[in-house]
């Protein structure tokens, strides 16, 4: 996922305008969490609060964790609430940073 | 060093010398903990009190009490995947609030780690977990070599196929899709005024068959 971030902006402009409202972020350590997204950063590390539901089996100490940073690179999924995504906006987004990818 | 190796790596007292003196080039001391710190591996190896720090760099913690050579452990900051502030709970009678991490680390005994100040208050740990985000941040995955030319595990594969992925997606809304649109409305266009033209001509003939009819049924008349 960091790397994305080398060839354009958009997903870290993306994540940022998900701030505040609730993700699920799946690790390659298949590890979900599930929080409110409090920030992220151009490598795409994504800083959770509030965290609700954890695999407490797999990893018992999460089960007392509130606030936690996740590595960008190990993220492998992140689940986005349905409602909050403006699909339109992605799509018209995608298309300018392309364009502007095509230019260098 | 590469990824899946055994992590952290254990500092010797000929190295290090019972406090952080050595440091590699470029690196500082970003955060020293104040009092002591305990250090648990896993699920319960317990590597007793020590001195904490944070580098530019690094985790480093040095062990109060040595043992043979042993004096503490340190791990470059881009292994730690996660940090987490953990509240004490009843899991294997852990009393105090810690930093929990996990550690990208195929040696299941180290995957995980607990860093537990032994004094202070919540405030304590809330400067320990920032200044941890402030050096995470510090540290982003070093670039890998030769990326894209191998693939050597899954994480690649999938890694491959999510920018695959993406990029056909781009492509598609923007290039190609729109050639196609635009030629598909070509055709559409073409298709309508061939239609149109069906049509007049159909109704053309239509009229100049029903005109030499009705010539015809005159001149018969």
């Amino acid at each position: 996922m960091s790397r994305i971030s080398h060839n354009g902006q958009l997903f870290f402009s993306f994540f940022k305008s998900l701030v505040g409202k609730e993700i699920i972020v799946e690790l390659k350590s298949d590890l979900c969490i599930k929080g409110t997204l409090h920030s992220v950063d151009q490598y795409l590390n994504i800083k959770l609060k509030d965290i609700s539901v954890v695999d407490s089996e797999k990893f018992p100490h999460m089960i007392s964790v509130q606030n936690c940073f996740i590595r960008g690179s190990v993220v492998r999924y992140v689940q986005l609430p349905s409602a909050e995504v403006d699909i339109q906006l992605l799509q018209d987004s995608a298309r300018v940073e392309a364009r502007e990818l095509k230019k260098k | 060093m590469p990824l899946g190796k055994i992590l952290p790596t254990e500092i010797t007292v000929t190295s290090e010398e019972k406090s952080l003196t050595t440091l590699s080039n470029g690196e500082e001391i970003y955060f020293r903990q104040p009092g002591r710190v305990r250090l648990i591996f896993g699920t319960g190896k317990d590597e007793g009190t020590g001195q904490f720090y944070l580098t530019n760099q690094r985790a480093v913690w040095i062990a109060d009490a040595t043992e043979g050579e042993k004096a503490g452990w340190h791990i470059d900051f881009y292994h730690i995947t996660c940090h987490a502030v953990a509240k004490a709970n009843s899991f294997d009678g852990q009393t105090q609030d810690c930093i929990y991490c996990q550690l990208d680390n195929e040696e299941e005994d180290y995957y995980e780690m607990r860093v537990i100040p032994t004094e202070g208050t919540a405030t304590t740990l809330s400067t320990l977990y920032k200044a941890f985000c402030d050096v995470a941040e510090m540290n982003p995955d070093p670039e890998e070599e030769g990326e894209g030319d191998f693939i050597f595990n899954e994480e690649e594969v999938n890694g491959n196929i999510q920018r695959m992925l993406r990029q056909i997606y781009t492509e598609c809304l923007t290039g190609e899709l729109r050639h196609q649109l635009r030629k598909d409305n070509l055709t559409m266009k073409r298709l309508e005024g061939t239609k149109m033209k069906t049509k007049k001509q159909t109704l053309k003939e239509e009229t100049n068959c029903r005109e030499s009819t009705i010539r015809g049924g005159q001149v018969a008349e």
